[in-house]
């Protein structure tokens, strides 16, 4: 919408003092229509790479790469060139700091995708910008052994916001990819998980 | 049934979790605009603003009007806004050759100030006034109060003018018989602030409510009783004006108006609303707050390391000071900031640089200090920066670089600022440094970009445009001697059917810019102005221009300005001898010429950063007297400003308008990007063109040359110092 903004005020004042870096003009466009620039990560893309990384994309205008910082009890800690931390837990973003809305998911030791544990659990978290304390009923059903897939439907407490999340993973239970919904004001995130050591 | 309805919704929504409610109300934020362009319910007025540094669009359909409205808030207490109504059911003159089918356009300002803030308990009280300045067919005043009570925000109001559908007794009369009767001077050119009628004549009651809808993405119903007396507003059936009109506006059948607000964002809404008992109305508004530092985008600019930086200390360590030199060219050159001249001795370097980059200064010496600290030896324990900008000296910082550096880590730049020396700098040029890069002159930079010229609301039609290619050029000659030059090819125009003659009895020195607009469709000169600048004196700044100053004059004359570093005022003069340009604005001249000039005192206020200019002297149609301007300057850049003139010329003298005024914009281009970059979009505008009161609008205007100069422009900006 930022950008609908700019196209408006540049569309006022047209005329006036020629001030606007045009050459980035038809970039601001492109992006406001089809999305950043894709990351293409190649074979020499990941062997150049010394820390296993993910690949994030918020919406359409956010792209990233996240190395891997730390693992700790099960949370992986991924760290952008900017500053921005995403933690993961079997592949759910459990807490995010740097984004425009963050979250800190408090109760997530229960997720895990296990034909065993199919079923609902709960989870209390921290919405930020705006702050809310809620909590989320999730049902997880596993979809398929291999590769392993499951599905985690959640539904909040309190106002409407519910989603599907999806989740891949490999041979090894590391998380391969998944497609969440993790803040109600942030769009779609998709995460590509990229190891290089198992 | 609907009262219950509503109150079971308001005790609900206190029940609930408050933080909670920012999500199941999303988009709630921002307030709606009416359809009258500002702030309110449906067509009636609230007492609710937008925060400082916000700007807005609203553009609305509500049959016979189509309305535009720009609107401003220069304070959280304050609201203005410019409105720009065709109104279809009447015709732009009552001589039908001069309008032909062309509709009547309405322009109006309004304004809304808050005089009490919302409190627990208490409302929002809000006073003021539609179509203040124009030709009063919208013109009313009120007074409005506005609650939110969980969802629901409540607007309870007086009015008068056209919002007095009651004719209720003006509570008014009790303190003053004038308040009784409301005799709008119609007889006038139009644009007085005539405040004489205001709060006068009969007062109606208005009043509604805005409800947030519970979990629908921010849908907002709107519901309102409408005091607006359609009998009084635009060119109704039965009064004297309705001779420009030629069919009524369509009666109401009922008072009360309904409709939604739809926020696709937090900036933009859609909104849809059904008014009058037998209208649809329909529009949308597009806003947001540009003055904050931060602007819109995220800034992804951070200052880079410099590559092998180390390395180049440890080389810089063991090698001599022209080593140390070079690098310092290269390094900071590669960070778009260019070395002048530099001294270095034992522990202390002192370097004079120059960049056109960073808005904020105290950035673009952070980003010299970043540099400097990662590649010079670490006995150079005290670092000088002086800034100059057109050959001139701005400002000197003097840095304790082991302060600099501790207080990097966790962005302490208030311990920075007490340990840096800041002060006012004259640039010697004949000073003797060890290190003086040679410059190769000329040196020129140029840039090609889109541009439109046009003309609007005229009664040849509402849009004349000219698309055109233009081309800025910049030649230095040598430290404060430029030639910078304008000019731009058309590529495609509409100004066949454009054919207003000027009416004014003064020099056309502006009202002639229709034979301008279509004199120079193939290729126009737009500046060609040679321009020497210096700095004789410290604090004080000249400048010597010649050339093409601007679209309509070219000539020859000069600038002063004094201005105290430590001090928030400056004071200045300029005098010009200028000719009328032909046209075709190519290089042939007419031959009205004048000798123009001002003295000009400039103000800044230093909490709210406002900034006062007021400019005594002669104007380009030979006419004397003072143009005064003010401006709020926001931390993002933005500026928010609004002027007015008053010369020895009679209203009669400088025709409808009545007098000179107007109000501008200037927008920071950064705020949309996350590079940081320096740049303005400006937008302004004036109701009308008219030749009195006109100023020669000359380029590099020693104000804004020297702004660096000054140290409260500085300091405002330490929170930028390791950005």
């Amino acid at each position: 919408m930022n950008k609908i903004l700019l196209v408006f005020i540049l569309s006022i004042s047209f005329s006036s003092c020629q001030t606007i870096p045009y050459a980035q003009i038809p970039i601001i466009i492109k992006t406001a229509v089809i999305g950043a620039d894709d990351i293409v990560i190649s074979d020499q893309v990941i062997e150049a790479r010394e820390f296993s990384f993910i690949k994030v994309k918020i919406g359409k205008d956010f792209i990233a790469i996240l190395s891997l910082v730390s693992i700790n009890d099960g949370v992986f800690n991924w760290i952008s060139s900017t500053g921005e931390h995403i933690f993961t837990f079997n592949g759910k973003v459990i807490k995010t700091t740097g984004l425009p809305h963050n979250i800190h998911v408090y109760s997530y030791k229960s997720f895990s995708c296990e034909l065993s544990n199919q079923g609902s659990i709960n989870y209390d978290l921290m919405l930020d910008n705006p702050k809310a304390f809620i909590s989320q009923a999730a049902e997880i059903s596993y979809n398929s052994p291999i590769p392993k897939k499951c599905t985690e439907k959640i539904v909040t407490n309190g106002f409407s916001w519910s989603s599907k999340n999806y989740y891949t993973y490999d041979a090894n239970d590391l998380p391969l990819n998944t497609t969440q919904s993790i803040h109600p004001k942030l769009p779609i995130i998709q995460i590509e998980f990229f190891y290089k050591y198992k | 049934m609907g009262r219950c309805w509503l109150t079971m919704f308001v005790v609900s929504s206190n029940l609930a979790f408050a933080s909670i409610d920012d999500y199941i109300y999303s988009k709630s934020s921002s307030y709606s605009y009416s359809n009258y362009g500002t702030i309110g319910l449906i067509q009636m007025p609230s007492a609710r603003l937008h925060e400082a540094g916000s700007l807005g669009f609203n553009w609305s359909h509500v049959d016979p009007y189509l309305r535009g409205s720009i609107v401003a808030y220069p304070f959280d207490w304050f609201e203005a806004s410019y409105q720009y109504t065709d109104v279809n059911n009447a015709l732009y003159s009552d001589i039908a050759a001069f309008s032909g089918d062309q509709s009547y356009k309405d322009k109006s300002f309004d304004a809304k100030l808050r005089i009490f803030r919302e409190g627990e308990f208490m409302p929002a009280v809000a006073i003021g006034a539609r179509d203040l300045a124009g030709t009063g067919v919208f013109s009313s005043e009120y007074l409005v109060a506005s609650k939110k009570i969980g969802p629901v925000d409540l607007t309870l109001g007086l009015g008068w003018g056209t919002l007095s559908r009651d004719k209720l007794s003006n509570p008014l009369s009790r303190i003053s018989d004038e308040f009784d009767i409301r005799t709008l001077d119609k007889d006038t050119r139009g644009g007085e602030f005539n405040v004489g009628y205001f709060f006068s004549g009969n007062t109606g009651v208005f009043g509604g409510a805005e409800i947030l809808i519970p979990n629908m993405k921010g849908l907002r119903f709107k519901i309102e009783y409408d005091a607006t007396d359609y009998d009084l507003e635009g060119f109704p059936d039965g009064s004297s004006s309705f001779n420009l009109a030629y069919e009524p506006v369509k009666r109401e059948s009922s008072p009360i108006n309904a409709g939604f607000v739809l926020p696709l964002s937090e900036l933009f809404h859609l909104k849809l609303n059904y008014i009058k008992g037998n209208t649809l109305s329909f529009g949308f508004s597009i806003q947001g707050n540009l003055g904050k530092k931060q602007g819109f985008v995220k800034k992804f600019d951070k200052p880079p390391s410099v590559k092998n930086g180390s390395l180049v200390k440890r080389l810089n360590s063991e090698k001599d000071n022209n080593f140390i030199y070079k690098s310092m060219l290269k390094y900071l050159g590669d960070e778009d900031l260019y070395l002048q001249k530099a001294t270095l001795s034992s522990e202390t370097l002192d370097l004079a640089y120059t960049q056109a980059k960073h808005d904020s200064y105290i950035r673009s010496a952070g980003r010299v200090m970043h540099v400097l600290d990662e590649i010079l030896p670490d006995e150079i324990k005290e670092i000088s920066l002086s800034h100059i900008n057109g050959g001139m000296g701005m400002h000197n910082m003097t840095f304790d670089r082991k302060s600099f550096s501790s207080n990097k880590q966790n962005n302490h730049f208030q311990l920075t600022a007490k340990s840096t020396e800041l002060k006012g700098f004259q640039y010697d040029k004949e000073k003797q440094y060890a290190f003086s890069p040679k410059k190769i002159f000329p040196e020129s930079h140029y840039k090609i970009s889109p541009a439109v010229r046009s003309q609007i609301g005229g009664p040849d039609g509402f849009f004349f445009g000219d698309f055109r290619i233009s081309a800025n050029t910049e030649t230095i000659f040598a430290e404060g001697l430029t030639f910078t030059t304008a000019s731009s090819i058309g590529l495609y125009d509409n100004l066949d059917e454009l054919s207003l003659n000027p009416d004014s009895i003064l020099p056309h020195v502006r009202t002639d810019i229709v034979s301008y607009l279509k004199g120079a469709r193939k290729f126009s000169i737009n500046r060609a102005q040679l321009n020497s600048f210096s700095s004789p004196f410290s604090n004080v700044y000249t400048k010597i221009s010649a050339g093409i100053l601007e679209e309509m004059f070219g000539g020859i004359g000069g600038e002063i300005l004094w201005r105290p570093f430590s001090k928030d005022y400056a004071l200045g003069a300029e005098l010009w001898r200028v000719k009328q340009r032909d046209y075709d604005m190519r290089v042939k001249f007419r031959d009205y010429q004048v000798t123009t000039g001002h003295i000009n005192l400039y103000y800044r206020e230093p909490k709210s950063s406002v900034v006062l200019a007021i400019k005594g002297g002669r104007f380009l149609a030979g006419d004397s007297g003072l143009n005064f301007d003010f401006s709020r300057i926001f931390r993002s850049g933005l500026r928010l400003g609004a002027f007015f003139s008053l010369t020895d010329i009679s209203e009669a003298e400088f025709g409808e308008g009545s007098f000179d005024k107007g109000f501008y914009f200037h927008i920071p281009i950064h705020v949309f990007f996350t590079k940081h970059q320096r740049g303005l979009e400006n937008f302004g505008l004036r109701p009308i063109t008219r030749d009195g009161a006109a100023i020669l609008n000359h380029g590099h205007h020693l104000w804004g040359v020297t702004e660096q100069a000054q140290y409260l422009t500085l300091t405002e900006d330490w929170d930028d110092i390791y950005e």
